[in-house]
């Protein structure tokens, strides 16, 4: 089961694998991702990122979306990783069920704007999340678990 | 710089770069072609971009990247801006003894070897201290 969606432009690292792997004890992390499925070097990159209990799968979006909806992670506690928006709102197009999407990290580079410690904006990156939250996705932004939870909802909207 | 020497380039979590640095240099005395990158909000390639300009300014020179947690961004972002360097490696698992004998031993042997000492030193200085 996926036990958490989140939105990270680090997709695996140290936040992710000991901040919230401790307090949610995955056994596998899923990272949908074009870019890194597509390159051998990348995959290897990432999959290595991992501690020893954390399984990870890293697919392409398409992939990933037929895989979880086939129920392959149903028997794992699961977190799926996505770069950006854009993924997530391509899962929704394909079918995929979420609720609930934990925006962790969107960092800074040139043209985006802070909004929050964890996340820096443009306007693309707006709009998609506009859009996820007008499909009634709650988009709630924090780095780790113990954090409070910030709703950006009202303020992509 | 002579040719076996190499600049230190500390990617970390934080202000630990800066400070294990600064820490360097209250033991030993200014250092120079040391530099510390913190990865505190900044995109992967944002990370990327500004290793690489290190690396490309000094591109004589062998380039030997610390970062602080393998697996952690940091050294997921070393790892892709050294990729396609031949004269360039990432150590993980930085600490002060592998960054003090960096500063003070290299150009004394080629960058291959002090590698390998760096490496023999960091583990070496993890250890249960004796009563």
């Amino acid at each position: 089961m996926i036990i958490l969606t989140r939105i990270d432009d680090r997709l695996v690292h140290a936040q992710v694998v000991v901040g919230w792997g401790r307090e949610l004890r995955p056994g596998r992390i899923v990272v949908a991702d074009d870019r890194v499925a597509s390159s051998e070097w990348e995959r290897d990159l990432y999959a290595s990122a991992a501690p020893p209990e954390i399984r990870v799968s890293i697919l392409s979006v398409s992939e990933a979306c037929e895989r979880i909806s086939a129920g392959e992670f149903d028997g794992e506690r699961t977190i799926l990783l996505v770069r950006g928006p854009a993924e997530i709102l391509r899962l929704l197009d394909m079918g995929l069920e979420i609720g609930e999407v934990n925006v962790g990290g969107m960092h800074f580079s040139d043209g985006k704007v802070k909004v929050l410690d964890n996340v820096y904006l443009d306007e693309e990156d707006r709009k998609a999340l506009g859009e996820l939250a007008r499909r009634g996705i709650t988009l709630e932004a924090r780095a780790l678990p113990r954090q409070e939870k910030v709703i950006l909802n009202p303020m992509v909207s | 710089m002579n040719e076996n020497d190499a600049i230190g380039i500390i990617v970390t979590h934080g202000d630990l770069a800066r400070e294990l640095l600064n820490t360097v240099e209250t033991i030993v005395g200014k250092v120079d072609f040391c530099y510390a990158i913190s990865n505190a909000d900044l995109s992967d390639d944002a990370m990327i971009a500004r290793i690489r300009k290190i690396i490309d300014e000094h591109r004589e020179s062998y380039a030997i990247l610390f970062v602080d947690y393998f697996g952690g961004s940091c050294s997921m972002s070393c790892s892709r801006a050294v990729k396609g360097y031949e004269k360039a490696v990432v150590i993980s698992g930085i600490n002060l003894p592998i960054l003090l004998d960096f500063v003070t031993k290299r150009g004394t042997m080629k960058p291959e070897e002090i590698v390998r000492n760096l490496i023999r030193r960091g583990q070496e200085s993890v250890r249960v201290i004796d009563p």
